[in-house]
């Protein structure tokens, strides 16, 4: 036993010093500290605890001396002892990490650093510690009563009028199983829960009464280490409850590079509840964060995050888009892609003049987005120019979006395209939507004019135009006028089979 | 595990095993099942410790060194055996590796007889694996005198760390936050060791310095309850802070207005009301915003809600005082109505205090609370006054946890109305001797706070 012990104050004194020295990531701090609680764990298995008495310079183990350092600052004893330690104990369970806490809570430098209050805070389990406060009691004399009549009865008789009360009822303190259940459910709620919302709920409350600097300084300090912690739903709650304080202007603190970087790990989390109160506390911020949120969105795993996260900066520049009109120049096609879906969103009214230096981009999935954007903004002319643009996708995404707007000037333009050979090389999708466009910018020779293609085999040969009637009887159909159906009808009665399965099968379709 | 979790579960295997042979033979399958079960609960535990003692001191069970507490979950086993040790005489008891079922019946069947016959079975048996102190005489022995010492060496650090604090607040000075931390520390351990011991001590009432005793004892009141319920330490250390904040925001309130002795008008009742607003304030002046500080706001603030909802400051339907709010609630009252203030020049009997919260339960006070503050203070709560049946009159010094009634008490004035300086008694052991009533400790030029000193 007592080499054991030996041992124990040996490893003590020698992990002591090597933490003070390197440091606990340290080998050699290592090399004595493992032998060390393994030998401490050996001996607890047997004998359950060991303790030490403290004294200045000395612990001491069944009445002998096992440590001796007079030295104050080299002395483990004086370190506990000078902040009223007098005893210390390790128990059985006795883990690596409680040691570890231990020994490196007694290295830390002196000043101003107080063991006892360190090792309270550490809340061990098995480690156990004696303190005594160095203060004398003072000479305390209770004051002296004087004798004084008091009437009980009459006393009792106010009491019992004062606070209603029972004086004779039965006391029977004991709990039933239901209340020590509640009471139990209480504790683990009160620990478990953050105080954080309460905290949030009450200086919010104060704030109603009184708008007082400690209040607002504390809101906005809970606020940084919410934002710090990634709580985005206790940030978004005390910004909700600061934004009508005037001139407060409390997220500018956040709009930075390097905190909004920090988001980059809220981005993809897996509970969906966690980014949007991550969005939702991005609704106070302001345009200087623009460039920054601007940096976050190619880290976003999810389209329909993505989606989100622009519609959230679309709306914080709603105001004023020229900071996302700068990434349009970005040589990273994402942020192009985000820069413009972004000002789809807003629908500038310049967004013409925005894109239209894009409109030649060599990056295919760039020259979608613009389309996509204009037509948002209902901004056709320059999709106009799509319909000649060497990507077929690109062509059908402007010809959708020009379907849907009335711009006679174009008909004549693609009634020509209809009639060029090359037209006949496109695919039946995109020669489908040219249809459409014709359709909804149908001129007053419209039905006439697929009349024509219809029956008369118009411009091409006769090997190619049973798709060509077919795309007629299509956009008569679309078109839906009492003549185009009768023109459609009067095909149904033709001999040639293309053409009535054409106008067949589109009146089937309508009368479905 | 934990020393504390494994003393709870061995005590928590006694309890039916002793309750087993109270009502079946040795023979019954009841006692046999749960001996086993006490066995193979106990290997498990000695696999870990070397053996399992328990001793009784004062009115605590110690399990290998560490109090046990009385917590609600496990207040009914931990009272049984503390009152059969004391029943039998007993001062520890110690498992050992090897235990044999056989023993472990034999044990249990002798528990159930009277001290003599125990003591006369005990010395037939010869126990090999199980050894059984019996103490020496009936008296106890005498309390270290450090542990005394150091309630009060504890106590009276609180007092002067809480006065700076809160002079310090009112002339505008620094604050010291971390004497503040390691004082309640100091209180959490002081509670910890022996919750009598520093709980004695709140009947320190200062007429002249109310605002600082009642924030420490309200922190000390607190601190018992909340150990009582079983929150852990550091949940002990953030109960305390905030019961001993719970009043800063009266340093913004004028002290004319705090100790006005007529009664208030209706815009100097509204102006102290506002004491929990500025609690809030204060604590953020104070402490900034650590975790123990969101509970002392939290606290500042609610600590007049009432448990029906009303109180102030005025609340929303849906929002409720938290549990250390509540608890503050009970002790605050508590220690308000004890203490003799401008207004109120003789105070309530704790005995009285004590009836008017458990009258109020539901309606002030969380009714849970209640009770388990009514357990923890007894129903004659420390430093009460009683006459005796023999005509004497005694002070409470400590509760007895079995029996909430019978306290033990110091007799301080004879029969013929002289003070003295009598014996102890414990009226659970005593019971020739009865309670006529609570007494006001006024009539006799007694201080009961001296007797504590």
């Amino acid at each position: 036993m007592k080499d054991n012990v030996a041992q124990i104050i040996l490893g003590l004194t020698k992990s002591f010093k090597t933490m003070q020295m390197y440091g606990m990531n340290h080998s050699s701090f290592r090399h004595f500290f493992e032998p060390f609680y393994q030998k401490t764990a050996e001996h607890l298995r047997d004998h359950n605890e060991i303790s030490f008495k403290v004294e200045k310079f000395q612990m001491v183990h069944d009445d002998q001396v096992v440590y001796k350092e007079e030295e104050m600052d080299m002395s483990i004893a004086f370190r506990l002892f000078k902040d009223g330690i007098r005893n210390i104990s390790f128990m059985s369970g006795l883990t690596s990490d409680e040691l570890l806490l231990f020994v490196d809570v007694i290295s830390r430098p002196a000043k101003d650093w107080d063991v006892a209050l360190g090792l309270w805070e550490c809340n061990f389990t098995h480690i156990t510690f004696y303190v005594i406060e160095a203060e004398e009691v003072p000479d305390y004399r209770v004051p002296d009563v004087p004798i004084q009549y008091v009437d009980y009865d009459e006393k009792l008789k106010q009491l019992i009028l004062r606070e209603k009360i029972d004086i004779d009822a039965v006391i029977i303190p004991d709990l039933d199983l239901d209340e020590v259940e509640d009471l139990k459910k209480c504790i683990s709620i009160e620990e478990k829960i953050a105080i954080l919302p309460v905290v949030i709920k009450t200086l919010g409350d104060y704030l109603l009464t009184d708008r007082s600097e400690e209040i607002i300084d504390g809101l906005i300090e809970i606020l940084e280490s919410c934002v710090n912690m990634k709580d985005f739903y206790n940030a978004r709650r005390i910004a909700y409850k600061l934004k009508d304080i005037p001139k407060i202007n409390f997220i500018e603190r956040f709009e930075n590079e390097t905190t909004i970087a920090s988001f980059r790990e809220t981005l993809n989390v897996p509970e969906d509840e966690v980014f949007n109160e991550f969005l939702a506390f991005l609704g106070f911020f302001g345009e200087k964060s623009i460039p920054f949120l601007m940096e976050l969105m190619p880290f976003i795993e999810r389209t329909d995050r993505l989606n989100a996260l622009r519609h959230r900066v679309a709306h914080i520049a709603e105001d004023n888009p020229s900071p996302i009109a700068s990434f349009l120049h970005s040589k990273e096609p994402g942020t192009v892609l985000n820069a413009i879906n972004i000002l789809g969103l807003i629908k500038p009214a310049d967004i013409a003049k925005m894109l239209d230096p894009l409109v030649i981009h060599p990056n295919r999935e760039v020259r979608l987005a613009v389309i996509e954007a204009l037509g948002n903004a209902g901004q056709i002319d320059i999709v106009i120019k799509y319909i000649n643009d060497p990507d077929v996708e690109a062509r059908i995404r402007s010809l959708r979006i020009l379907s849907k707007f009335k711009r006679p000037e174009i008909y004549p333009v693609l009634l020509e395209r209809i009639k060029h050979g090359s037209f006949l090389r496109l695919d039946f999708a995109e020669q489908r939507e040219i249809f459409s466009v014709l359709t909804a910018n149908a001129g007053d020779d419209f039905v006439e004019t697929m009349q024509g293609i219809l029956f008369k085999r118009k411009w091409f040969g006769k090997k190619k135009y049973r798709v060509m009637r077919r795309l007629a009887a299509l956009a008569l159909n679309q078109i839906g006028t009492d003549e185009s159906i009768a023109v459609l009808k009067n095909g149904m009665q033709k001999r040639n089979k293309d053409i009535k399965f054409a106008c067949e099968t589109v009146l089937k379709e309508r009368s479905s | 595990m934990n020393i504390y979790i494994a003393g709870k579960t061995v005590v928590g295997l006694l309890y039916p095993l002793f309750k087993a042979v109270q009502v079946y033979d040795v023979n019954n399958n009841v006692v046999i099942n749960t001996a086993q079960k006490f066995i193979s609960g106990i290997e498990e535990l000695l696999s870990t410790f070397s053996s399992l003692e328990f001793v009784r001191y004062r009115d605590y069970v110690f399990f290998n060194k560490q109090r046990l507490k009385y917590e609600i979950d496990s207040y009914a086993n931990l009272q049984f055996m503390n009152t059969q040790l004391q029943m039998l005489n007993i001062k520890s008891i110690t498992f050992k590796r090897g235990i044999t079922q056989e023993e472990v019946i034999d044990f249990a069947s002798i528990f159930k007889e009277d001290r003599i016959t125990f003591q006369r079975k005990l010395a037939e048996k010869k126990f090999q694996h199980i050894d059984i102190e019996i103490l020496k005489s009936d008296k106890e022995p005498d309390e270290p005198i450090e542990n005394g010492q150091m309630a009060k060496r504890t106590y009276f650090k609180a007092l002067k760390v809480t006065k700076n604090l809160m002079q310090n607040l009112w002339t505008g000075r620094p604050v010291d936050v971390k004497s503040s931390r390691r004082v309640i520390y100091g209180l959490v351990d002081s509670i910890s060791r022996d919750e009598f011991g520093i709980l004695a001590l709140t009947t320190i009432k200062n007429f002249d310095e109310y605002t600082f005793n009642h924030s420490l004892n309200v922190g000390i009141l607190s601190l018992a309850l909340g150990q009582r319920i079983g929150l852990d330490r550091k949940n002990l250390a953030r109960l305390g802070t905030s019961g001993i904040l719970h009043d800063i925001g009266k340093v913004e309130i004028s002290k004319e207005l705090i100790n006005k002795i007529q009664k208030l008008t209706n815009d100097e009742w509204e102006t102290l009301k506002l004491h929990s607003n500025y609690g809030v304030r204060e604590i953020l002046k104070t402490r900034g915003l650590d975790e123990t500080s969101m509970f002392a706001i939290t606290v500042a603030y609610q600590h007049h809600w009432n448990y029906d909802g009303t109180g102030y400051p005025l609340r929303e339907k849906e929002d409720e005082p938290t549990l250390f709010s509540r608890i503050v609630r009970i002790c605050d009252s508590y220690d308000a109505m004890t203490t003799a203030r401008g207004y109120q020049p003789v105070p309530y009997l704790p005995h009285f205090a004590l009836r008017v919260i458990w009258s109020n339960q539901n309606r002030l006070f969380d009714p849970i609370l209640a009770k388990v503050f009514t357990q923890l203070l007894g129903i004659y709560p420390v430093g009460s006054c009683l006459e005796l049946s023999s005509g004497e009159i005694g002070v409470v010094m400590r509760q007895n946890p079995s029996t909430i009634d019978l306290p033990n008490i110091k007799i301080v004035v004879d029969s013929s109305s002289n003070k003295i300086d009598g014996r102890m008694i414990d009226l659970a052991a005593h019971t020739e001797i009865k309670i006529i009533r609570p007494t006001y400790p006024q009539i006799y030029g007694i201080n009961p706070a001296a007797y504590f000193l």
